[in-house]
């Protein structure tokens, strides 16, 4: 497989939307100030506390770098991040406290998810045009054997149901938006809101590059990456799709606007080393959103001497 | 308070130029070990080491009583965070690459041994199938004292996204989660599937004649030194059993 049956693959397997669509908007985000993301946890906090009878309105609020830390009676914390206006919330369990009594079908588990996240009202307080989507169930488990090679079945310790924001029908990719993680009986263990908020000012009204401009770009940066390998990249890639929609960075990164991208994830196998990237590229000629760049090591105080 | 370590390697040039591996280069690396490093230091933890590309070297976690060097890096700090391409053994030994041949390009747990009369309690490694999820008990040497192995069973990305993961699993740690919380939730946005899995021993309590008395585990037990119980070290004689959790979508 050579750079151009790659740079195809990827282009026609556009994971989990609509066709992409010729033309998007670039939509201001709304930029809060301090006092505002306080108001919003103060008012998330009470909300939660009565929905679970917890008693999260005894605070102690901290300000450190870059996030607000609120520390909760028995153990439970929430945080603001300024930057984003993310905010988690972790309640009091340990790990391996208030397990699951048997590995339960998916199905059922989705189903108590559900029912948390409409407890939890979380489709709620979205701008219009504007929803929040099921995305994917993630299981935490545990297992052990002992030193005579006797197992135990895995026991269940945690799901987690993640939710996608979408704005119009088009994804904000990223982290998960919502991120609802239960112990057993459904108790609520944390809670992860990680949703920029839109304004109505259209920034921009922009013609999408083809796929096929995304996966090239896509193809280019990989390439570098692996450049002088002694086996041709072409051959030992595996494209796991191209994503299109819009992006949220990750929670302490500002953001102004969203605008739309591509997102390809990429595997190589069969090689000694495994290797998993993503790649984000711009879907618009024009540049709307600075991508978090790779970062170099700290200076070492040390000098190392073989 | 924790003494830790830091090694992290971005580039493989000099591993694909003598066509020892494929491995490409990364991109995020350093985003996530700078992040991990500045959440420790700024909760008061004293840094012994960061070393970052060709200033990695493997004999620096293979044990000394094998030729390597441990006893002055990774089983000389609490807590070690190390970033690399990764793979298993088929006897379910982890495999890490480095990109200059001191004394080697690869470390292979076999050849660790952390905790013994040293120091470390736990290692972290943002690197893809470090642990096989159907033989984790091919970890089992490298406890000799040490508490937990922090890993991955499959895929870990490096991406945009996962490029504040140091910084979220050094948070995690400092706000009071246990090590295998603060792991797990670190490195998982819940989006990205980048599999992680915490690998402990215990005792016979613990095993319980095989009813697992999991709140005795260091899984549900350990945080980092200063923000919370510290359980013992397990020397490998009172070793009963291996017991892992792990993250599956």
């Amino acid at each position: 497989m050579d750079g151009t049956k790659l740079i195809e693959q990827l282009a026609s397997n556009i994971v989990g939307v609509p066709p992409v669509p010729p033309r998007t908007e670039v939509i201001a985000l709304r930029q809060h100030s301090l006092d505002e993301l306080e108001e919003r946890a103060r008012r998330f906090l009470d909300a939660t506390g009565e929905a679970y009878s917890l008693p999260f309105n005894h605070r102690d609020w901290t300000i450190q770098n870059n996030r607000t830390f609120i520390r909760m009676p028995f153990g439970a914390r929430a945080i603001i991040y300024h930057a984003s206006g993310a905010m988690k919330l972790v309640n009091r369990f340990k790990p391996m406290e208030s397990l699951f009594n048997k590995l339960e079908e998916r199905g059922n588990l989705i189903e108590l998810v559900e029912k948390t996240a409409n407890q939890l009202k979380i489709y709620e307080g979205l701008g219009q045009n504007e929803s929040l989507r099921f995305e994917r169930l993630w299981q935490i488990k545990a297992a052990a054997v002992s030193r005579q090679g006797q197992t135990v079945d895995p026991v269940l310790c945690r799901v987690v149901g993640a939710y996608r924001h979408f704005v119009g029908e088009l994804p904000v990719w990223g982290a998960a938006s919502v991120a609802i993680k239960l112990a057993g009986e459904g108790e609520l263990d944390s809670l992860t809101i990680q949703i920029r908020q839109t304004t109505d000012k259209v920034v921009d009204r922009v013609e999408i590059l083809r796929p096929e401009q995304a996966a090239r770009q896509v193809f280019l940066q990989l390439s570098h990456l692996m450049r002088d390998s002694k086996v041709p990249v072409s051959e030992i890639i595996k494209p796991r799709g191209l994503r299109f929609g819009y992006l949220s960075l990750p929670k302490r990164k500002a953001q102004r606007v969203l605008a739309p991208v591509y997102i390809a994830t990429i595997d190589i196998e069969g090689q000694e080393e495994a290797q998993a990237y993503q790649f984000v590229v711009p879907a618009t000629e024009k540049t709307y959103l600075p991508l978090p760049a790779g970062s170099e090591a700290l200076p070492s105080p040390q000098r190392r001497v073989g | 308070m924790a003494t830790f370590g830091v090694e992290g390697i971005r580039y493989f040039s000099n591993a694909r130029a003598a066509g020892v591996s494929t491995a490409g280069d990364l991109t995020y690396t350093f985003n996530r070990c700078n992040g991990f490093d500045s959440a420790l230091r700024s909760a008061g933890h004293t840094r012994a080491f960061y070393w970052a590309n060709t200033d990695c070297w493997e004999t620096d976690i293979r044990d000394s009583d094998q030729g390597g060097d441990d006893v002055h890096w990774v089983d000389n700090v609490d807590i070690f965070w190390i970033e690399t391409h990764g793979n298993h053994e088929s006897n379910g030994q982890a495999r890490m690459l480095y990109d200059t041949p001191h004394t080697n390009w690869r470390t292979y747990s076999g050849q660790w041994q952390l905790g013994e009369n040293w120091n470390a309690e736990w290692v972290m490694a943002y690197s893809c199938k470090t642990v096989d999820l159907n033989n984790v008990s091919g970890l089992w040497n490298i406890f000799a004292g040490m508490h937990i192995y922090c890993g991955a069973w499959d895929n870990m990305y490096d991406a945009w996204t996962t490029d504040e993961c140091g910084e979220d699993v050094g948070d995690n740690l400092t706000d009071g989660d246990t090590i295998s919380e603060a792991w797990i939730d670190g490195v998982s946005d819940w989006a990205t599937d980048n599999h992680p899995i915490t690998v402990c021993v215990g005792n016979a309590a613990t095993w319980n004649g095989g009813n697992i008395r999991w709140d005795l585990s260091y899984l549900n037990r350990d945080h980092l030194w200063g923000h919370g119980n510290v359980d013992p070290d397990l020397p490998p004689s009172q070793q009963a059993c291996i017991l892992w959790r792990w993250a599956e979508g």
